[in-house]
């Protein structure tokens, strides 16, 4: 497939103006500019552009949720990313920044926003340099500020950085983040878009949702629309990470079957090894059995088959992994990362966390896999934000998909895999 | 007209007004939702998710269910909405939510001063399991004073964050946040910041659990052996409504009850610790007479009738002080003393008034005396101004030789000129509560009663009267002020009754004098403070 996103990725100087310009950088905003903002948001949604932040929510629609009244509103670059596994957005950021803010400026032209915050996680320490110099940049080639390209159309950019919290890209998390107070999400309704930034009707997407905008403008409905399966339209970045031999972040249209994806844009499982099983999309995703593996990789097909395409993160676990070890990692970065605001998520990401831990230190007990099960149950759809879904359904998925594997720990009091290695030793 | 929404909860048709979430309407209709967060007087946080229920609402002719359980603090009913707060289902998830609570929680209330009236326990008796399933080690909090009053036990935080919003929004003075995340999250004050505002043991009520617990009161008494007087405090005019937690033997706390109209659901630290005055060492326990320049203890009757005696004989060269701390009974039957004995002069003796300490959800009143409006309708605009001062002038000029100060205001510090007034006089009859510069000057001196020993009224800063009931009895051979008052009537007339009740006297005095007649009594609020587990001490519910 033909690279959009991902292009000039690599090219010398790719992140400056100079470069993004001479390569056709800001004539789908000028073309922009000249549309009526609801033709825009129109032409939006009939591309079928879904966010990539990882819900998949179709971006038109969100865009159509935002009262039109003047007024304050605000617009706020999600660049948090966060979910293990997931490093997309940064190749935007570090590579072609302009892309992105080009996609802010036409979000903003047509949702009515004057004020853009870009929100990068505090870790992004180049991409942060690369955005605040592409902001500066635009502001002096009159692409930014007051009256752009000599238009009635204002809009000023602010560049944030979070202090390295995963729970600061949920969305509302990140606005109590930008306000300056703890990153607490909030309870929803109200939605940002009536009621989000300082109490102001806010669009949120995420960075790589905005860096679709240019291409769509600047080439079409039909064009975008003919890149991947029906609803899963659109050019989408895969990171691929864990057991394969070229871990990394590929370009492709969605619904690519998982396994041939691996196979073929990510050199296959490492070292010649059999599939165990992978995590389709981020973290936060139930797990895939290697058997489960010819999935089409788009939104719908993963959501048929029991999982998500969240944030397209392909984490490969080879056939020597100790599922109960990497769900402990899991755990207890989930226990880590609560912000600790509601009751069910605060106490029962710790909970998880000391049970699996147990189990996979040799001390599980033949109840533990039913308690885990109920804890989540316990969680689940109880909570404030998602983050105690994200927590639970790796939990619940490992342990239905690999149940042999817990059971094995607790009867041989002890992890097989570390007993194998340590006779091979 | 504001809109009203039409909607069930558990099959009941209910009505809420705009703006109201559906727990505040189920509360009103007096369908108790459990809830740990959700404080009326404060800003909506929905995080303990205790007061989660199922949702469905109308689409179509269907009625169609939400697909997520919901919390009814957060959530504002929609017409036709049905809220199920009672099934199974539901009663499932709260059993999960008190799981989740207990399972850190260090479960020692055998020694927490909060067992007897923690919302925890309560809804474990309800919620929980008989068995815990948490076999893994509990996470570890500090304990620590917070400030002057209030101290914490980490450990049986929920992080319900009612302390935080309370003095974020209501005192402003945001001394506690929470710090740390997931299971580890605590309160906390910075660092050389303690929590020390005027209005900081507010959060000692609201907490639900015993982690923000009472310095004071730690450790003194179990609340299961207390009663509590639903009474008013006296130490400025606003008259916040209050609970004096008592046994058999002594005054233990005070706390907030809540009155709308009043003081909402708070009080001030100065009217929480003014009860202390009530049982210090210093309090006057019996009646005495001046011999040989030294107060000796006499018999009540005594006393009244010497007292008297010397009252008929002088009464065109006396004059009577009475403060603004008296129950309007008190007042009034001093009013009537005064008719009886023909005499002119009558002053006010009251606390300096200071400025208002105004925060964002509260007022502490600056006028220190809980009965003003009481003193002007008695005897007048002119006595509360100016009679004290003629009353030095007339003192000075020796046309006044006998006082009759009725004080009982606690650690009043009298003003120089009165003291110095006071060692001219004659004969200084003296009725009061504890020891003070008045006893000096005393000829006699009669132990009175003090806010919590008395039934009587006063009349607050909005005008309105409002009625205190007695915790205990006086100490000693002190009586009642107004009961005082009537023998001083009674040994005027010759006669040998005892005292009727205050209520008597009010029932008296609201006949006869026209000018109360206006008056109304201040609404109060019973509901928001009713008794759900059957223990003495009445517990705060809403
Ligand atoms: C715990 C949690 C973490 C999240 N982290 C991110 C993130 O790092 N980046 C992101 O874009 N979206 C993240 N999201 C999703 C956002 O809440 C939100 O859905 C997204 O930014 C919307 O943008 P989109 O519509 O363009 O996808 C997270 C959600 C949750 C619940
Ligand atoms: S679910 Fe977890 S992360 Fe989300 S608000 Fe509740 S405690 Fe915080
Ligand atoms: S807070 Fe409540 S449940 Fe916890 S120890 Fe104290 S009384 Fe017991
Ligand atoms: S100290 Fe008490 S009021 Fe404050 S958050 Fe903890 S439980 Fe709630
Ligand atoms: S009372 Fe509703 S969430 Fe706490």
């Amino acid at each position: 497939m033909e690279k959009v996103l991902t292009k000039y990725v690599g090219k010398k100087d790719s992140h400056t103006l100079r470069f993004y310009k001479s390569h056709g950088g800001y004539e789908a905003f000028k073309k922009a500019l000249k549309m009526k903002p609801e033709d825009i948001i129109e032409m939006v949604k009939q591309s079928g552009l879904r966010g990539r932040g990882g819900a998949g929510f179709p971006t038109g629609l969100k865009w159509s949720f935002v009262p039109k009244e003047p007024g304050q509103k605000y617009l706020c670059v999600n660049g948090d990313e966060s979910e293990p596994g997931t490093f997309k957005d940064r190749i935007i950021l570090e590579h072609d920044p302009h892309q992105l803010l080009e996609g802010c400026l036409i979000c903003c032209y047509a949702v009515g926003i004057q004020t853009c915050y870009v929100y990068l996680r505090g870790e992004f320490k180049l991409g942060a340099q690369r955005i605040q110099q592409a902001i500066q940049e635009a502001y002096e080639d009159g692409l930014m500020g007051k009256n752009i390209l000599g238009t009635d159309f204002s809009c000023d950019f602010y560049l944030h950085r979070g202090a390295g919290a995963y729970i600061c890209g949920e969305e509302t998390a990140l606005l109590s983040s930008l306000e300056g107070g703890r990153g607490l999400p909030r309870i929803k309704p109200p939605f940002p878009a009536v009621s989000g930034l300082y109490g102001k009707p806010t669009i949120i997407n995420n960075v790589e949702t905005l860096a679709n905008l240019p291409h769509i403008l600047n080439r079409g409905v039909e064009w975008y629309t003919s890149i991947g399966p029906k609803n899963n339209t659109g050019p989408k970045l895969f990171c691929f990470s864990g057991h394969v031999e070229k871990p990394g972040c590929v370009e492709l249209p969605m619904g690519i079957p998982l396994r041939e994806m691996i196979d073929k844009y990510a050199g296959g499982v490492w070292k010649g090894k059999k599939l165990k099983a992978v995590i389709p999309g981020g973290s936060s995703v139930p797990i895939l059995h290697a058997d489960e593996c010819d999935v089409p990789m788009d939104f719908d097909s993963l959501q048929k088959a029991g999982s998500m395409l969240g944030s397209a993160a392909i984490i490969v676990m080879d056939e020597d992994t100790c599922i109960v070890d990497a769900l402990y990692n899991l755990m207890r970065f989930y226990h880590h990362e609560s912000c600790g605001q509601c009751t069910p998520c605060r106490e029962g990401t710790g909970w998880l966390e000391k049970i699996v831990a147990r189990i996979e230190k040799g001390h599980g007990r033949p109840e533990d896999l039913e308690l885990l099960d109920e804890i989540g149950n316990n969680m689940v759809g109880k909570t404030i934000c998602v983050l105690a879904d994200a927590a639970v359904m790796p939990c619940q998925s490992y342990i239905k998909k690999f149940r042999d594997e817990f059971q094995a720990h607790i009867e041989e009091k002890g992890c097989p895999f570390k007993k194998s290695k340590a006779k091979t030793a | 007209m504001p809109r009203e929404i039409h909607f069930k909860i558990d099959g009941k048709e209910v009505i809420a007004k705009e703006g109201e979430t559906v727990i505040q309407v189920a509360h009103r209709e007096g369908i108790q939702i459990p809830h740990f967060c959700y404080h009326p007087g404060l800003p909506i946080d929905g995080n303990c998710r205790m007061c989660i229920a199922k949702f469905a609402a109308p689409r179509g002719d269907k009625i169609v269910p939400f697909p997520k359980p919901m919390t009814t603090c957060t959530t504002y009913p929609t017409e036709g909405m049905e809220v199920d707060t009672t099934s199974q289902e539901v009663q499932e998830m709260r059993r999960g939510i008190m799981e989740f609570l207990l399972i850190n929680h260090p479960l020692d209330c055998p020694v927490c001063d909060q067992a007897g009236e923690c919302t925890l326990q309560d809804y474990a008796y309800t919620y929980g399991r008989d068995k815990g399933r948490f076999q893994e080690e509990k996470v570890h909090k500090h304990t620590k004073n917070m400030g002057k009053y209030v101290a914490l036990w980490g450990e049986r935080c929920i992080v319900c964050t009612r302390c935080v919003r309370f003095l974020d929004h209501i005192s402003g003075t945001s001394e506690i946040g929470v710090v740390h995340r997931g299971d580890h999250a605590v309160v906390d004050i910075f660092e050389g910041h303690p929590l020390d505002n005027p209005l900081s043991m507010n959060v000692i009520d609201i907490c639900p659990v015993g982690a923000l617990v009472s310095r004071d009161f730690l450790f003194k008494q179990r609340v299961w052996f207390m009663q509590s007087a639903k009474t008013i405090c006296t130490a400025c005019s606003k008259g916040c409504n209050i609970f004096v937690d008592y046994d058999q033997h002594k005054l233990y706390r005070i706390r907030s009850r809540p009155n709308l109209d009043v003081n909402q659901w708070w009080i001030c630290d100065y009217g929480r610790m003014y009860y202390k005055h009530v049982q210090r060492e210093d309090r006057l326990k019996e009646f005495y007479e001046r011999q040989e320049d030294q107060l000796q203890p006499k018999p009540n009757r005594e006393v009244i009738q010497n007292a008297i005696e010397h009252l008929k004989n002088n009464s065109q060269q006396t004059a009577f002080l009475a403060s603004l701390h008296l129950t309007l009974e008190a007042m009034y039957l001093t009013y009537k003393l005064a008719q009886h004995l023909e005499i002119s002069h009558i002053g006010a003796l009251q606390n300096p008034i200071l400025d208002d300490e105004v925060f964002p959800g509260f007022t502490i009143e600056g006028d220190k005396n809980p009965n003003r409006k009481g003193f002007q309708l008695i005897f007048g605009q002119d006595a509360l101004e100016n009679g004290l001062s003629k009353i030095l002038e007339l003192i000075q000029k020796q046309k006044i030789q006998t006082l009759l100060l009725i004080s009982c205001i606690p650690d009043f510090q009298p003003p120089e000129e009165l003291l110095h007034a006071l060692k001219t006089l004659n004969k200084l009859i003296l009725i009061d509560i504890s020891q003070s510069p008045f006893l000096d000057y005393a000829h006699w001196a009669l132990a009175g009663s003090t806010y919590t020993e008395e039934d009587g009224c006063f009349i607050n800063s909005r005008g309105n009267y409002q009625i205190a009931q007695m915790a205990l009895p006086t100490p000693g051979t002190a009586e009642q002020t107004h009961a005082i008052l009537q023998r001083l009537i009674f040994a005027w007339k010759g006669e040998t009754k005892e005292p009727i009740s205050q209520r008597g006297v009010r029932k008296a005095m609201f006949k006869e004098l026209p000018e109360l007649s206006q008056l109304k009594e201040e609404k109060s609020y019973p509901h928001l403070s009713n008794n759900p587990q059957g223990t003495k001490a009445v517990g705060l519910y809403w």
